[in-house]
């Protein structure tokens, strides 16, 4: 306790250290004068007094020290000088300052943001009692290693050998004290007068809460017995986000009745702000009991009932003591039994695999290769930081070449070798520091934005996890490191130097070897030149993909979809909704034309079926096997979208259920079935279907943005109904303008009914994977490296040249006076610089050249060795490099013959 | 002169320094320099050198605490006195000394032993 309260005391002493001078200052003085006092009583002179009483005090200003030493921490004291010491030196030099806590930047942002994913996908606990103790348990296939889901009346068997109910395994109730089920599930959520969200929830059993140990904040969580009688307990739990901005933070929430795929359900409480539920990093907005899965989702009965159908995921609490191993062993007792009683229902699952819920993140059945993904971008992450440390380094090194005279004045003066060197080390830690504190924020705005990047689909939006501490901590050390790793060369080499010469003002013999340093402007020249390329052959695919012939009409397309399927509609009711929805939509002002398709060009996951061949063939094995992407279309679908009908005729209102079986197919089609002939007219088979060709439409890119060649099928709603459709409204104006009326347009049909994934027809292809997303991302990825790595290799360059024309000032200065014309330096030096670029240009080139062709088949309508890409690219990086030459250079070329020949 | 004098034994000082306090109650710096070297007989020299800064350790430490007063003749002068920690710290240390003697002492004086 003594010493540590000495410690506090000593750490402020180091504040106010005018004031606390100066009362020491006066006990002395009142010492002394005391001292003198007495001597004058013992009947001294006063100045006799005054000089005894000095004598025998001793030296005051070392007395001051040694209690100026005690008083505060002589070690931070020091530090403290070299930190403002430091930030006086770095903002002497602005433009370095600047430019070396941008490159350090660079590597720390890539490294936090990689810190970023990773400590959300292994390390933050999940918000929940003791989160250490709760395992995901799911089953094995040997051959494939892909880990699956487990059945609920399996669930059921797990959940009551944890809870002690079966006496066959006593094994599972020492490792487990609870076993719960949950899946998730997208709900139509609604409130009376309120329009409807299409949201997530767990569908969970009734332990879910217990398992977990949450408390609710408002109302109640669920009760054991509930959720295991089929249809009972219409009750719902609420997140705490959802219940703040969907329901406004209603303070008498609990009780009242919401609607869930049309159903009421009554909300019995609310969770605690932080919990997520049992998925990490998921926004769901509520919890219900899995027995109303059967009926608020078509096909929820299979879940409840079928033990084959392998949907939920099963979560358990280890007891107190157990093993991962000991809950493996007593799982898989109870999978062996299971697989025994019921064999027809289990795929041939190997044994079952217990794993800690951090490392089930985003889901339990990527747990095999989350590690490895995040082990292979944690070394890329490295790499880049090394890379920016080394040329920060570089830099450094050129700058110590210049303060050497500075450095040996002060250790001339005494300073001791490890107070420069920590001297030195403050100021790059300095600049790491500040980098770090670049690298955090940056991170976290890339990561936001890496969030928003990935493009709306049908599934549950990430929840917005937040920051932690972690993340701090980390850019702070990370930062540290790196500040020290940076500047320790340059310090050691810094210091290392004679004092003797440098005060004579003689160049140091030091500095010759530049070789490792050339070597890496070299390599940099070279990897920026390959990345480059690919940058530029992907942004010339970009440009190509954009001017395609789509076959259709993308501007002006208005997209959403609704899904009354999950509000349980009646084929009967699906149409007649859809068919009010279309009169509605039609009247609506700015509408061109509207229609209904069950999947837009470039939507994943479109419906495919294998096998179409003409009427009367025997089918190839080919024709049998292909699969072919088929849309139902309203019929004014093709119109709607801007594409012609070759041959034959469009899809009419006729064609509706009654009527005979038509279809529209491609040429691409047409050509496979009907190689020489017409086709429109004849009949064609798809698997038990036959209907007859009425029309051909021409090249559409529909699948994917690359094909060319993939045969297609459009038949009619009328004829092939699906209540799960997209709407297709062509607009005479911008097309989200006409969001709210669409919406309204529903809500006048079914308020319960929510209007999702709405976009424009442009906006899916952008953002498509099957569109241009993965050839823009390509592009910005390998661009944005690209820029880094270039930005990086003139620094290198830059840093190099400017430490050659200090080294030969001297040299420069005699060749002046000997009649060099500026010009004359001025090429020595770029010829310096260039002759590096020039080497690194060439492995550069040659290297893209062979790995350019691996890349022919993800580029679009640009050859891999495309010319003016290369030639742009080398052009660029020239041009770059020159400048990063002739900065420097022209430096030299000031070099008055009289100054630098008198330096010596 | 002050020759013949030694300076104060490094780590003696703080515990002299309690004592006097315990002995002669709050005292100023100067008082606790004349006392000290009164109480040695004039054979300790106690300087600024090493007073204050043995004094800002214990008060640091929490065994003494400090305050301007006024001395017997008029003057400024801060005063330090003994804490209630101090108390317990000079009891703890003075028995550790006693102790300490007492086996110096056979050492010294082998002959009792035998």
């Amino acid at each position: 306790m003594r010493p540590l309260r000495a410690w506090v005391l000593r750490f402020t002493g180091m504040f106010h250290k005018e004031r606390r001078d100066q009362e020491l200052a006066e006990e002395m003085e009142s010492h002394l004068q005391m001292h003198i006092d007495d001597n004058i009583r013992a009947g001294m002179t006063p100045k006799e007094a005054r000089r005894r009483a000095l004598i025998k005090l001793g030296g005051v200003e070392s007395a001051k020290e040694s209690y100026r030493e005690r008083r505060g921490v002589p070690v931070l004291e020091t530090l403290w000088q070299d930190v403002r010491f430091g930030l006086r030196m770095l903002r002497k030099n602005p433009g370095f300052t600047a430019v070396a806590i941008i490159t350090l930047a660079l590597g720390l942002t890539v490294n936090a943001t990689i810190f970023f994913m990773i400590n959300d996908w292994f390390l933050r606990p999940l918000p929940a009692a003791d989160p250490g103790k709760l395992v995901m348990i799911t089953q094995k296939i040997p051959q494939s290693q892909i880990l699956l889901q487990a059945s609920y009346p399996d669930f059921l068997d797990f959940q009551r050998s944890a809870e002690g109910g079966s006496h066959d395994f006593p094994e599972m109730a020492k490792a487990f004290s609870g076993i719960m089920a949950y899946l998730e599930s997208s709900v139509q959520m609604s409130r009376q007068g309120e329009a409807a969200d299409r949201t997530y929830v767990h569908v969970v059993s009734g332990n879910y809460f217990t398992v977990l140990g949450a408390q609710p904040m408002m109302g109640r969580l669920f009760l054991p017995d509930e959720g295991r009688i089929a249809g009972a307990d219409a009750i719902i739990v609420l997140t705490y986000d959802t219940w703040k901005n969907r329901f406004a933070a209603d303070p008498h929430i609990v009780g009242q009745s919401v609607k869930i795929n049309g159903l009421p359900f009554t909300v019995v409480g609310v969770t605690q702000p932080k919990f997520v539920g049992a998925q990490w990093g998921t926004a769901l907005s509520g919890f219900v009991p899995v027995s109303m899965l059967p009926l608020m989702n078509p096909g929820g009965n299979e879940v409840f009932t079928n033990r084959g159908y392998l949907s939920v995921s099963m979560m358990g609490r280890l007891q107190q003591g157990a093993s991962l191993a000991q809950a493996r062993a007593a799982t898989s007792l109870v999978m062996a039994r299971l697989l025994k009683d019921y064999p027809q229902y289990h795929p041939p699952v190997e044994a079952t695999v217990v794993l800690h819920e951090s490392m089930c993140r985003p889901t339990p059945f990527v747990a095999n290769f989350m590690p490895l993904v995040a082990g292979v971008l944690m070394i890329l992450a490295l790499l880049v930081l090394a890379i920016t440390v080394a040329n920060v380094a570089n830099l450094l090194y050129a700058r110590a070449a210049n303060r050497e005279r500075e450095v040996a004045i002060r250790g001339a003066l005494g300073a001791t070798r490890r107070r420069l060197l920590r001297q030195l080390l403050a100021e790059s830690t300095l600049l790491a520091l500040a980098a770090g504190a670049i690298g955090a924020m940056a991170a976290i705005a890339v990561t936001q934005l890496l969030g928003k990047s990935i493009a709306p689909g049908d599934f549950a939006p990430r929840a917005s996890t937040g920051t932690d501490w972690r993340l701090f901590v980390f850019t702070f050390a990370a930062s540290l490191a790196t500040g020290i790793l940076t500047g320790l060369l340059p310090a050691l080499k810094a210091t290392r130097l004679e004092i003797l010469p440098l005060l004579k003002n003689s160049p140091s013999v030091a500095g010759t070897r530049h070789r490792l340093r050339s070597l890496l402007v070299i390599a940099q020249v070279a990897f920026s030149c390959v990345v480059l390329i690919c940058a530029g052959l992907a942004a010339r695919s970009v440009q190509k993909l954009a001017q395609i012939n789509l076959g259709f009409r993308s501007d002006h397309i208005f997209l959403a979809s609704v899904d009354p399927s999950l509000q349980r509609y009646s084929d009967e009711r699906g149409r007649q909704f859809q068919a009010q929805l279309l009169d509605k939509l039609r009247a609506l002002p700015g509408v061109t034309s509207a229609s209904l398709a069950t999947h837009l060009p470039f939507d994943l996951g479109g419906g495919q079926r294998a096998g179409a061949w003409p009427e009367g063939q025997t089918p190839t094995e080919s024709q049998k096997f292909t699969s072919i992407p088929c849309t139902s279309v309203e019929h004014a679908y093709l119109q709607t979208l801007g594409t012609r009908v070759l041959a034959g005729r469009d899809f009419t209102a006729h064609d509706d259920e009654a009527a005979p079986r038509v279809v529209i197919i491609n040429r691409v089609l047409a050509q496979q079935l009907w190689p020489n002939g017409d086709a429109v007219g004849k009949r064609m088979k798809l698997q038990w279907d036959t209907m007859q060709v009425v029309g051909v439409v021409g090249e559409m890119r529909y699948w994917a943005m690359t094909d060319t060649d993939r045969p297609l099928i459009f038949y009619p709603l009328a004829q092939h109904f699906q209540n799960n459709v997209t709407i297709v409204v062509r607009t005479g104006m911008d097309p989200l303008q006409i969001t709210a009326s669409v919406k309204q347009a529903v809500a006048q049909l079914d308020p319960d009914l929510p209007v999702y994934k709405i976009r424009t027809l442009d906006q899916q292809i952008v953002s498509s994977p099957m569109g241009m997303a993965p050839m823009r991302m390509g592009t910005i990825i390998a661009g944005g490296q690209g820029i880094i790595a270039l930005f990086l290799a003139t620094l290198g360059l830059y840093g190099l040249i400017s430490q050659s024309v200090k080294r030969r000032t001297h040299e420069i200065g005699i060749r002046i006076a000997l009649g060099a014309k500026p010009g004359n330096v001025l090429s020595i030096l770029i010829w310096q610089g260039l002759r590096l670029v020039l080497i690194g240009l060439g492995l550069g080139l040659a290297a893209a050249f062979a790995i350019t062709r691996v890349l022919a088949s993800a580029l679009y309508g640009v050859r891999p060795t495309d010319l003016a890409t290369f030639a742009g690219v080398s052009a660029l990086l020239s041009l770059v490099a020159a400048a990063a030459c002739a900065i420097p250079a022209r430096r030299a070329m000031r070099v008055d013959p009289m100054v630098a020949l008198r330096y010596e | 002169m002050t020759t013949d004098k030694s300076d104060v034994w490094q780590g003696t000082l703080a515990l002299m320094v309690l004592k006097t306090l315990e002995t002669m109650g709050p005292l100023h710096g100067y008082g606790i320099a004349r006392r000290i070297e009164q109480t040695s007989g004039n054979r300790l020299a106690v300087n600024y050198g090493t007073l204050y800064p043995a004094l800002l350790k214990l008060e640091q430490e929490g065994y003494v605490a400090s305050e301007w007063g006024v001395s017997d003749n008029n003057r400024k002068a801060k005063y330090y006195k003994l804490t209630r920690a101090g108390r317990k710290q000079v009891e703890k240390e003075a028995l550790e000394w006693e102790q300490t003697i007492a086996i110096l002492a056979r050492f010294l004086s082998p002959e009792e032993e035998a």
